[in-house]
């Protein structure tokens, strides 16, 4: 090896060591910043409200200890990955942890798809609907790099067999998607996902403080280092 | 050191391969400080910043290899690229600051070229980072002196 070799990986690692200690440093102060919670020295535009809205849907406990906001997009494929670890997870803390979804529509049928799942929440059967979603999200959704000349599946079609397949009253979902019942609601979240800095699907915030990076593992580590308090 | 054949003085010999380092140097932390921006920070980086990107990587390699070979032809490959570069850069702050107007953008989907992202004490921006590392690369690689 010669001297220029060793000059060179000598000054590389120290700059990548000081990225990835950097990495770690950045990513502690971003979790450690809650964005909500305490009333006192908060950004003005952010408050508790913009966090958890009284109409969102909510799973578990009032009075839990961790309030774990998930801002999802039924048509994300990450979102529908990621589902059976956000189910685990709310078993494996049952009673110490409330799930809270807020929307951050980003793909072409994610309106259609919410305005479903929250419609069948009028039924009582939200939680399934979203699961079934996710499950058959193979179906109806749009898949990342399919060419677009393959035929668009027909979405009506599909989202009347899951609601039928659920038990639902047909009639019911489909006039609330006529009627665009949840739009406001669903526009309202896509802001509060914009003005809380959410760029991506899913994003976790856990008792207000945002998951730096994506995971189980982190995920988990943040719910832990939140219930020790 | 032992280049017995040139006529430059060592002193000169110090003085090109420190503007070497220097480029290298600046090469690196532009690269790592982007992938920072981009994978840390989780911001989106807009479709510019990729063309830049494209420059700047390479060249961490482009001068890295020529000054493990003691390659003293290294700016005739290295400039290209780093002037591609810098010509997307300085492009993308005219952009940025408003001196071309933004509706010839050709950023079409996902973040806007003009989006304002970072502004550390009131004025460092990442568009202006990248144009003040593919300034000063280029500087030492002129100041660079070739040899065949």
């Amino acid at each position: 090896m010669n001297k220029e070799i060793k000059i060179l990986a000598a000054i590389a690692i120290v700059v990548v060591i000081v990225a990835v200690v950097g990495a770690s440093y950045y990513r502690n102060s971003v979790q450690n910043a809650r964005v909500t919670g305490n009333s006192n020295s908060e950004k003005s535009s952010i408050n508790a409200e913009t966090l958890v809205r009284s109409d969102s849907p909510t799973l578990g406990a009032a009075d839990a200890p961790v309030t774990l906001v998930e801002f999802l997009d039924p048509e994300c494929e990450s979102c529908a990955a990621f589902a059976p670890v956000v189910k685990k997870i709310m078993k494996d803390y049952d009673g110490k942890i409330r799930l809270v979804v807020r929307y951050m529509p980003l793909h072409p049928n994610s309106m259609r798809a919410a305005t479903l799942t929250e419609a069948a929440g009028e039924q009582g059967k939200y939680w399934q609907m979203q699961e079934l979603l996710f499950r058959k999200q193979s179906e109806w959704g749009e898949r990342h790099g399919a060419p677009t000349s393959a035929p668009k599946p027909d979405i009506n079609a599909l989202f009347d067999k899951y609601a039928m397949e659920l038990g639902l009253d047909l009639g019911k979902i489909n006039s609330a998607v006529k009627e665009n019942r949840y739009q406001a609601k669903l526009e309202r979240d896509r802001r509060d996902g914009q003005t809380l800095g959410v760029r991506q699907t899913p994003t976790f915030f856990v008792n207000g403080r945002k998951l730096a990076r994506f995971g189980e593992f982190d995920l988990r580590a943040l719910i832990e280092d939140e219930l020790k308090k | 050191m032992e280049n017995s054949e040139q006529i430059e003085n060592p002193q000169e010999t110090k003085l090109f391969e420190a503007l070497a380092y220097t480029a290298w140097i600046i090469a690196l932390v532009a690269t790592v400080g982007s992938l920072f921006f981009s994978e840390v920070m989780n911001l989106p980086p807009c479709v510019l910043c990729w063309y830049q990107r494209i420059a700047m990587y390479p060249l961490v390699l482009i001068i890295g290899v020529s000054i493990v070979l003691r390659d003293r032809r290294m700016k005739y490959y290295a400039l290209p690229v780093c002037l591609s570069g810098l010509a997307v850069s300085i492009y993308h702050n005219l952009l940025y600051y408003g001196v071309i107007p933004d509706s010839i953008t050709p950023c079409t989907q996902g973040i806007s070229c003009t989006s304002v992202q970072i502004e550390w004490l009131g004025f460092v921006t990442i568009p202006m980072m990248a144009l003040a590392a593919f300034v000063s690369i280029g500087l030492c690689l002129l100041f660079y002196k070739s040899k065949e």
